[in-house]
């Protein structure tokens, strides 16, 4: 068995249709005007003998409108796609319940969905009982006049109630008296029959959902070379290799760009003639709100909860929950999941990497000990093992191979001879000599360093040829997503 | 005597066949009422009275016949052939026009007799309550979408903010009663549209004049009703123009004259003002030629000679 539904829809309908027939007077001899009383037809018996007062002696009243259903058809000229289902957006108002009042403010969101109702035509007639004819003359001429040819009959005022709204038409297949004329021996009561017409829709319940809205949508797009159908036909690549040069489209929105920076995440303005790595952020014009997105989901962002994911070029998604700085809503404070971050290469003494053979565990690090600049700093007595990434060149100089060349003092080896080593290379003090473990002029592949010093983590970018902060810079705006 | 049933139609119960025929003295009649009885002639037979009525006020029922035909019965002419009796078909009164005067009599207890038998006002009073209920279910023609929330958006979609950024004065900030830095400003169009949604109130419950003249130096943001145009027309201000915003274009579907809300159960209820209703439902007055004319008449009497009396 179905589950049991019931919304009054019929019920609905038989109201509004009183409704429209309520209201209609005559005018006595006197100049007296008297409301006719309008109501339903069908009634039930019990009702009607408790609205006589159980008494022979009660008395009705004309004139007197019945309304009641005549017939009621489906209505297959209307019939539309059955398994079509609409959805719609609804975002309400706050209430105060201690108030019972609306509030200015956002408050919960709903999606609807409504699949297809079911067409009918539904036939109603009302039923005009008059004593004498300047009645049914009087009442014929109110009612008739305001149907040309139709009026609305509305069930709702509900907004995503779509099958609300009807018309009400008076066709013209109604009886204007129904006594005989002339009237012979008995003298019964004089009805007047009125028939109306109207489409309705009888429709099952609706689903109520929590807001559901496409906020980042991305699309393949295949791209392939043009050519004729001929050449396509019978060129084997053009199926085995179809799509072999996808592009991408993703809707995102605003087009934020997105500035990642010592854990704080703002939103830049996204604009055809800037070039990404020339941002000035102090310009409000080039920053924008994070309020200007979250309230498009309203109630939905959490502090420390809703989650910020990060789409680097390469690697997985990196993931920090977020918060809004109370201060300034431009700035999203980030704390990052070190487990989503990348792991560092370990390179050991020897200069290889934890994935090439030979790979010595016990000397392999993943980190150095600072970033130096070795113009300006002296490492003094190094520790064994020590690790810098030197920021400038160190005695490599066209004067090197001069007999009476004498090198930096501070970066000779221990038998005073001058290491030749290159800006951004990772060296290493063995005890008595700084040897290269990562030769950046040479290192072709992407490498993960963490400074602890400052515990930062860096990345050599071979195609840049430069570190750079291993997942801080500018996201664009297909590499970034929000989860509330 | 006669066993009767009820007949359940689509006016309530009647009985079935309730035909009396009652057989009067021709002379004694004449000599009582000053003529024959006649057709319309109100009979009560008090013997028929009901005690036992479910009536809350515990006063019997009178029962009230009206004579429907009068003839000279076979049965009353004497061996002279002269009539003696008259036969007066008599059926059940019905509350009507006709019979006012009678219903309008005092009952005895401060009721009129149509208080105590007739079921006119107990109609009346449910045909208020499905009027009450079809208002409570559609109040006003089209879709109320007051309490729905309109997010401010700009052209990229993005929710349309008060920041720092901006350098224009906002309705939306002047209003705003914390000191929050950042504020909605108010929508620059509807979301919700549809047949007959404009009900004239500004989206997400802002607040809005009214009046026949726009306000100088207004906020950029504000609404104001003008109520000088028919239908009244809400318009809001861009920082340079009143854009109109919508209409108020909802009204009453209630068949309600100026009769039926001048008191009673629906007194002060709006009064149906569709196109066709401001012909019907008009008591305007227009004073033409220093005569003081209504604005409604009949098309037939329209411009034609009045009486000065």
């Amino acid at each position: 068995m179905a589950d049991h539904f019931y919304d009054g829809q019929l019920r609905r309908y038989i109201t509004q249709f009183i409704r429209v027939m309520s209201n209609f007077s005559y005018k006595d001899g006197k100049g007296n005007v008297i409301q006719v009383p309008t109501r339903y037809g069908d009634m039930n018996r019990q009702v009607a003998q408790i609205l006589n007062k159980n008494s022979e002696n009660v008395m009705p009243s004309a004139p007197f409108i019945s309304c009641y259903i005549k017939d009621i058809k489906f209505d297959r000229p209307r019939l539309q796609d059955p398994t079509f289902v609409s959805k719609i957006n609804i975002r309400e108002r706050a209430f105060d319940e201690n108030n019972q009042e609306y509030l200015n403010e956002q408050g919960a969101n709903y999606t609807v969905e409504r699949i297809m109702p079911t067409p009918y035509v539904v036939t109603f007639a009302a039923d005009i009982w008059t004593s004498n004819s300047e009645q049914k003359f009087q009442l014929f001429e109110q009612i008739a006049s305001i149907f040309n040819p139709s009026l609305d009959l509305q069930t709702t005022s509900n907004y995503i109630d779509w099958t609300s709204l009807s018309v009400l038409e008076l066709t013209d297949s109604g009886v204007w008296s129904s006594r005989q004329i002339p009237q012979g021996l008995e003298q019964d009561i004089d009805i007047m029959n009125m028939i109306f017409t109207a489409p309705i829709w009888i429709t099952p319940p609706a689903k109520v959902k929590k807001l559901g809205i496409i906020t980042k949508i991305i699309n393949n797009v295949f791209a392939l070379n043009n050519g004729t159908v001929v050449s396509d036909y019978q060129n084997l690549d053009a199926v085995t290799n179809f799509g072999s040069t996808p592009e991408k489209t993703v809707v995102t929105p605003g087009n934020f760009d997105l500035l990642v920076l010592d854990k704080v995440a703002t939103l830049i303005n996204y604009s055809f003639n800037q070039l990404d790595d020339n941002v000035d952020v102090t310009d409000p014009d080039n920053i924008s709100s994070w309020r200007t997105l979250l309230d498009l989901y309203p109630n939905k962002f959490i502090a420390d909860l809703s989650q910020l994911r990060l789409t680097p070029p390469v690697g997985p998604e990196i993931i920090a929950t977020m918060s809004l700085d109370p201060n300034d809503e431009s700035r999203m404070l980030l704390k990052f999941d070190t487990d989503t971050i990348p792991g560092n290469t370990l390179i050991d003494s020897n200069g290889l990497r934890d994935t090439d053979l030979g790979f010595d565990s016990g000397s392999g690090r993943g980190t150095v000990n600072a970033i130096v600049n070795p113009e300006t700093f002296n490492p003094q007595s190094p520790s064994v093992g020590i690790r810098y990434i030197i920021l400038e060149n160190v005695n490599i100089v066209s004067e090197y191979n001069d007999p009476e060349y004498n090198g930096p003092n501070a970066w000779k080896n221990s038998d005073q001879s001058d290491p030749q080593l290159y800006a951004n290379n990772i060296v290493e003090w063995s005890g008595t000599e700084w040897i290269t473990v990562f030769n950046s002029t040479t290192a072709t592949e992407i490498t993960y360093i963490t400074n602890i010093y400052t515990g930062v983590q860096y990345k050599w970018d071979p195609d840049q040829q430069q570190w750079s902060k291993s997942f801080e810079g500018i996201y664009d705006r297909a590499a970034w997503r929000l989860v509330l | 005597m006669q066993d009767l049933d009820f007949n359940l139609s689509q006016f309530g119960l009647f009985l079935n066949n309730d035909n009396i025929m009652m057989y009067f003295h021709l002379r004694s009649n004449v000599e009582t009422l000053g003529r024959k009885i006649m057709s319309g002639d109100v009979i009560e037979l008090p013997h028929l009275k009901d005690e036992y009525a479910l009536d809350d006020s515990l006063v019997a029922l009178k029962r009230f016949y009206v004579v429907q035909d009068v003839t000279r019965p076979t049965a009353g002419f004497s061996q002279t052939w002269y009539p003696h009796l008259l036969r007066a078909k008599c059926v059940p009164l019905v509350d009507s026009q006709e019979y006012k005067e009678i219903l309008d009599a005092d009952a005895g207890d401060g009721n009129s007799l149509r208080d105590l038998l007739s079921t006119y006002q107990k109609n009346i009073d449910i045909n208020n309550q499905i009027i009450a209920q079809a208002e409570e279910d559609a109040p006003q023609s089209g879709y109320d979408t007051k309490s729905y929330f309109v997010i401010p958006t700009r052209e990229n979609g993005l929710v349309d903010i008060a920041d720092i950024t901006s350098t224009d004065i906002d309705a939306s900030t002047e209003q705003a009663i914390t000191d929050a830095s950042v504020v909605l400003r108010s929508p620059k169009k509807d979301f919700y549209v549809g047949y007959l949604t404009g009900d004239g109130v500004p989206p997400n419950g802002a607040p809005y004049d009214f009046g026949i003249s726009f306000p100088a130096n207004p906020a950029t943001g504000s609404f104001y009703l003008r109520t000088d145009y028919m239908p009244n027309a809400l318009y809001r201000y861009n920082g340079k123009l009143w854009i109109r915003y919508e209409d108020n274009v909802r009204m009453t579907m209630n068949n309600f004259g100026n009769q039926d809300v001048a008191s009673g159960p629906f007194e002060e209820k709006a009064v149906r003002k569709t196109q066709k209703g401001t012909f019907i439902n008009n008591t305007n007055t227009a004073t033409i030629a220093g005569q003081v004319v209504p604005e409604r008449q009949s098309l037939s009497k329209a411009l034609k000679p009045k009486a000065d009396n």
